[in-house]
């Protein structure tokens, strides 16, 4: 069993660390977003007022709609994400969706996948098709399930005396790091990798439907029903918006996340106002459905059953989207002691496996193999999210593709950071990529208050907290990697010596 | 408020806990404690790690309280350690 | 001796490869039959004893998966899991057969 958590740490670690690291940045995925289109105010408004505002526009834009969704992903988001249904007169290029700001202006930002691509990195990838990318993170998460309970079996000793654990001693502090972060966090861990694996349970196992289902959109309309709009009826004035999202709040007595609209302008119109993301453990929304002529509550529907209700309450522990500020932070950084837990495990294998070698200056392929993906996977990613975030601030506002642009710069800056550990010697590599890093996220607040006017002491005095908290994490991860970068030049230091005590000549 | 309480409480629960195992005591206080002491020392832990989730739990309600408590006990966990480690450090130096 | 040793490590890494096959591609059919038959007999509606088989799937994969590399013989092993995946398609077909399916 000891064997099993070794090689399949190894084999899916890197893939799993990168998981890891960008799932956590999830959790400030609004927050990143707001940072990456400076251009948004972060002043709060009344979601219902928002709602509100949205509809007149959409009213405005696209007056033959036969549907509209509205969604507002929570109390944190930068604005709102509108897509509608053009009616059957409309040129077939016509827009269909558009994203406004709280107070339901179309946003003129800089176009930008903002948070929302390290979001959904963490499951479906890039450059590669989604469907196998979810499956190669299905399999990575499922042998972490694997390497978590074989590690839990094998190791029960560590779990129930974890004081043994001495943090700071020596050659064994990989060790205890790896301890240390795996037995302390281990409930969010495996909570993180069942629920993850949840989470996309109908990708990776159909088969649960299929059992009673020969058609799934039949399970899919019995489990999670989606109405369709009715038959019209004639014409008729949409009621206010604004009254029916306040009255949904009031009867939750939690924000509401999505308001969709079947026939606007139509006597048959509907409008469903559905739950938000902020109040409720589960994933799985209410909603309320009012007449949109008269505006008046026509029936309720609340997620039911057993079933339905556990899966909701795993999904929405992993997406965490319930947190309030301080369950957020612990969220956080119980995401970094993953991605800690993971990166010391992949480097462990390294450290146990060097007193072995036979000549330590000349280590056989393997191990040079992986000593090198670990330095281009641990450190090669951190410093393409860095690249990211000074790519948002630096291109061109107008350039074609900009989006893209930012995505391929962090690609690029990885791939570097591989490329820098293959022709450099590893401790030089270990050394040289977490002091770009620490240099790089140190730049994001100088470049970003050079280049928008929004430097972070105008920040914190405007409480534009949003943005003085960003400028803020940057220092503090440019601080971690400049803590890891000195422990790692001493060790090297350390090493050399203890290696060739008597040629003492050499130069460093 | 309660998030600072939560944060105390379990770290001191789990610097109980620590100190109540025979092994751990000549590295912190110099010498084996005795049994009762021993024995006062993990109920106190155990006591106020159960405070720090009912706490969590009344103050947020039961679901959100137990995720907040599990996340404040691997921190206070940590911060336990980290100064236990720090303690050993010290009396192995005297 | 070395001639000992060079075929213990081959068979070594065969018993490695027929339990890595085992616990992947041959834990996946049998896990999905399994979950076949978690859905066909959990009690309530179709749709929630579908979801409740569905989440509780990755449980049973992670379980047969530590087993198959902590039993003692790879051929009981094999023997076992095509055993049980037999049963539960037989299981899964009479319950089909018999209820249907929407």
């Amino acid at each position: 069993m000891a064997w099993l958590h070794t090689w399949v740490g190894l084999v899916l670690g890197w893939l799993l660390y990168a998981i890891f690291v960008t799932g956590t940045s999830a959790y400030y995925q609004e927050e990143i977003t707001q940072w990456m289109t400076p251009e948004i105010g972060s002043a709060a408004v009344a979601s219902d007022k928002s709602f509100a505002a949205a509809a007149d526009w959409v009213q405005h834009k696209a007056p033959d709609a036969q549907e509209w969704s509205i969604f507002l992903a929570g109390k944190r988001a930068p604005g709102l994400q509108l897509y509608w249904t053009n009616g059957p007169d409309a040129p077939a290029d016509a827009p269909t969706e558009a994203r406004l700001d709280r107070q339901g202006r179309e946003v003129k930002a800089r176009e930008t996948q903002g948070g929302y691509f390290l979001y959904r990195f963490h499951y479906d990838l890039h450059y590669i098709n989604w469907y196998w990318a979810r499956w190669l993170v299905g399999i990575a998460a499922m042998a972490m399930l694997v390497a978590i309970l074989s590690g839990i079996i094998t190791h029960k000793k560590i779990i129930t005396d974890y004081f043994m654990l001495r943090l700071g001693k020596g050659q064994r502090s990989w060790l205890d790091v790896h301890n240390a972060s795996s037995v302390l966090f281990l409930p969010f861990v495996l909570m993180m990798t069942y629920t993850g694996l949840v989470s996309l349970a109908t990708h990776y196992m159909p088969w649960g439907i299929a059992a009673n289902y020969a058609d799934t959109e039949k399970f899919y309309a019995a489990a999670f029903p989606y109405p369709s709009p009715p038959e019209k009826t004639g014409a008729a004035k949409l009621a206010p918006i604004g009254p029916m999202v306040a009255a949904a709040e009031r009867n939750w007595g939690m924000a509401a996340g999505g308001v969709r609209v079947l026939n606007p302008g139509d006597r048959s119109a509907q409008v469903i106002v559905s739950s938000g993301v902020d109040g409720n453990m589960s994933a799985r929304p209410r909603s309320l459905t009012f007449d949109g002529a008269t505006g008046r509550l026509v029936s309720a529907h609340d997620p039911s059953g057993a079933a339905t209700a556990t899966e909701g309450v795993m999904i929405g522990l992993h997406a965490g989207r319930y947190a309030q500020p301080i369950l957020r932070g612990l969220y956080f950084l119980s995401g970094i002691a993953g991605c800690v837990m993971i990166a010391s495990g992949l480097i462990l294998w390294t450290v146990k496996r060097r007193p072995r070698l036979a000549d330590p200056d000349k280590p056989h392929f393997g191990f040079q193999l992986v000593e090198k993906l670990n330095i281009g996977a641990i450190v090669g990613l951190p410093l393409g999210i860095a690249i990211y975030f000074l790519a948002n601030r630096l291109l061109p506002v107008g350039l074609a593709g900009r989006g893209d642009w930012e995505i391929d710069s962090l690609f690029l800056a990885w791939l570097a950071a591989f490329i820098w550990a293959a022709v450099r010697p590893s401790p030089r590599a270990w050394a040289e990529t977490t002091a770009v890093t620490v240099l790089l996220f140190a730049a994001v607040p100088i470049v970003s208050a050079l280049t928008t006017g929004r430097n972070l002491f105008h920040s914190i005095a405007a409480g534009e907290w949003i943005f003085a908290g960003f400028d803020l994490a940057m220092l503090a991860l440019a601080a971690g990697f400049w803590t890891a970068h000195r422990r790692i030049v001493r060790r090297a230091r350390g090493a050399a010596e203890g290696r060739r005590p008597q040629r003492n000549t050499a130069p460093a | 408020m309660i998030d600072l309480a939560l944060l105390l409480l379990t770290a001191a629960g789990f610097a109980c806990l620590c100190a109540s195992v025979a092994r751990h005591q000549p590295a912190l206080f110099g010498r084996a404690l005795p049994k009762r002491r021993a024995r006062i020392l993990k109920r106190a832990g155990w006591s106020m790690l159960a405070l720090a989730t009912m706490l969590a739990c009344i103050n947020f309600g039961s679901g959100y309280g137990l995720v907040e408590a599990l996340g404040f006990a691997s921190l206070g966990a940590l911060a336990a350690m980290a100064l236990l480690s720090r303690a050993t450090r010290q009396n192995a130096r005297r | 001796m070395a001639k000992a040793a060079g075929k213990s490590v081959r068979a070594n890494r065969r018993d490695v490869a027929l339990r890595t096959v085992a616990a992947v591609p041959l834990n996946y059919a049998l896990t999905a039959l399994a979950t076949i038959f978690v859905a066909r007999i959990l009690p309530g509606s179709p749709a929630q004893a579908s979801i409740g088989a569905t989440t509780l799937c990755f449980a049973i994969f992670a379980v047969v998966a530590m087993l198959c590399f902590t039993v003692q013989s790879v051929g009981k092993l094999w023997l076992t899991m095509i055993g049980a995946g037999l049963a539960f398609a037989l299981a899964d077909w009479l319950l089909v057969l018999t209820g249907g399916r929407l």
